[in-house]
């Protein structure tokens, strides 16, 4: 006992060495501890102080069932804010080595350290590269949200009749656009952000941004509508990324060409249904002409003259 | 499991499930709950304002031309401005529909027509288990609109348009309760059973579109 616990005061001190910020965390430390032994012996140390896991009650643990009071949640948002603040900075600076690194533990790694974090901070981000390539969307959405709200301004200001196709080329170039500078890496962000752990928060990322394009262009439907909508423009959406990254052309016309013929696609689509609409609707008295006619013949018909 | 790290004046706080909290839209947990509340409640409100209207819409199609009909037709009248404010809600609150309203849309137009074909009492019997379900529907969201603006003062305010709009409706959806018993709808063949079925599928109608 006593031999685990020195071992782990030399590791304290070799960490000191070896780390060139002051921010020391002995938690990769402890968790790496193969032995209870030693992590007692740290925790008797009081270094470090570690919550216990849910399934295991003892007399120190706080009451995990404490009244939830207004004070209690006020402290947890500011500390959900507060760590979602570190976060987001180190992500954030850890794009900068998504072009050597790809997206992966090794780019949270350096932004961690390029923010002034030890480089094991990375160990934050249970998801590793996802969560890079999640943050990365999610920054891109938040600003890609600011765009079409400035658009939405325009398009209302305008003519009576908003032209809401060019109202989503524009839009869905400016989004793709931003995924340009990563373009290299993309596939493999791609794929990350199909991985398991994230699918729900990436898809949950796309529904929310088709949401806001289809709000911003003006869209009103409360129906089936809603859903055609929105998964028409998440289907293109995909498929535009799959093309932007096999495009060779100079400044991706070929991409923006292919948006182009996607678009008006979708709008003979849209009218030609429009027309089947209003044909079944007259289907009905086409059918029961002949019958309709006996009836006014006979006299039982409706008094509509 | 979290673990807490001091050091003079470093606090690193670590969380291992090292999830990001979504905060694009929202700073803080309240809102993002406000959001939840008032999308559920949207979506199963403009669920049964559809329901009722297509229900209505058949059974004029059945007696529209008998005495009832301009009673029927106010009433529609009515349910059609309900779902309009709806439909208004789901694009301002930014709602999700439910992807059941065409199931809705075709079975609330059976249900109209159906109940109308067995009588004028029939029909209003409908009206009255439709209206008594939905009415108190809405007593419950009231309720939990209030309690939720108690417990979150400074977010009351907020809640006060939809507060507002369903207790109209609610009003009026009373109305057109008293006026299907006043109309002889418990002289309905089989009221009570009718009456119960139609209520169960309304709960039904109800849990389904508040999920889905």
């Amino acid at each position: 006992m006593a031999y685990s616990l020195s071992r782990a005061i030399i590791n304290r001190h070799l960490l000191r060495i070896l780390m060139p910020t002051s921010a020391q965390p002995l938690i990769a430390c402890y968790h790496n501890c193969q032995s209870t032994k030693t992590k007692q012996g740290l925790l008797k140390n009081k270094q470090i102080c570690v919550y216990p896991r849910r399934n295991v009650i003892t007399s120190e643990t706080p009451n995990p069932l404490g009244e939830e009071t207004k004070e209690n949640s006020d402290n947890k948002d500011k500390d959900e804010n507060e760590d979602f603040d570190v976060k987001t900075q180190i992500l954030d600076q850890a794009l900068e080595f998504v072009e050597v690194y790809g997206w992966s533990r090794e780019a949270i790694s350096n932004g961690a350290e390029a923010s002034g974090y030890a480089g094991v901070a990375e160990g934050m981000f249970r998801n590793g590269g996802s969560d890079l390539a999640l943050h990365f969307v999610r920054k891109c959405n938040a600003h890609f949200e600011e765009y079409l709200k400035s658009e939405s301004e325009k398009l209302k200001e305008t003519d009576d009749k908003p032209n809401v196709t060019a109202f989503l080329r524009d839009a869905i170039e400016f989004r793709l656009r931003m995924i340009i500078p990563y373009i290299g890496s993309w596939p493999q962000a791609m794929s990350l952000l199909l991985h398991p752990n994230i699918i729900t928060s990436s898809m949950g990322e796309l529904t929310r941004m088709v949401d806001d394009v289809w709000y911003y262009a003006g869209d009103t439907s409360a129906d089936i509508k809603w859903y055609a909508k929105r998964g028409l423009l998440a289907k293109l959406y995909g498929s535009m990324q799959l093309v932007i990254l096999t495009d060779q052309s100079p400044d991706f016309r070929d991409t923006w060409a292919f948006l182009d013929r996607r678009l008006s696609d979708m709008e003979k689509m849209s009218e030609i249904s429009e027309s089947i609409q209003q044909g079944t609707e007259s289907i009905g008295e086409t059918l029961t002409a002949g019958f309709t006619v006996l009836r006014n013949i006979t006299g039982f018909g409706e008094q509509r003259r | 499991m979290c673990a807490l790290y001091q050091q003079g004046k470093y606090i690193l706080r670590i969380n291992l499930h090292g999830g990001i909290v979504s905060n694009r839209l929202f700073s803080n947990r309240e809102k993002a709950e406000t959001w939840k509340l008032y999308d559920r409640i949207i979506r199963v409100d403009q669920a049964g304002e559809l329901g009722a209207d297509r229900i209505y819409a058949g059974q004029m199609f059945v007696l529209g031309k008998t005495e009832v009909g301009p009673t029927i037709q106010h009433m529609w009248d009515q349910e059609k401005f309900h779902l309009k404010t709806f439909n208004e809600f789901i694009t301002k609150y930014r709602a999700r529909p439910t992807i059941l309203s065409p199931v809705w849309n075709i079975a609330g137009f059976v249900l109209g027509a159906g109940t109308a074909m067995l009588g004028k009492e029939a029909a209003m019997a409908c009206t009255v288990a439709v209206e008594e379900s939905i009415s108190e529907h809405y007593n419950q969201q009231l309720r939990t609109l209030l309690a939720e603006g108690e417990n979150n003062e400074n977010i009351n305010s907020t809640h006060s348009e939809l507060l507002a709009t369903i207790k109209q409706f609610r009003d009026e959806e009373m109305e057109h309760h008293d006026i299907g018993l006043d109309l002889n709808a418990e002289k309905a063949p089989a009221f009570s059973l009718l009456k119960s079925t139609i209520q169960l599928g309304c709960g039904a109608a109800i849990w389904l579109s508040e999920r889905v």
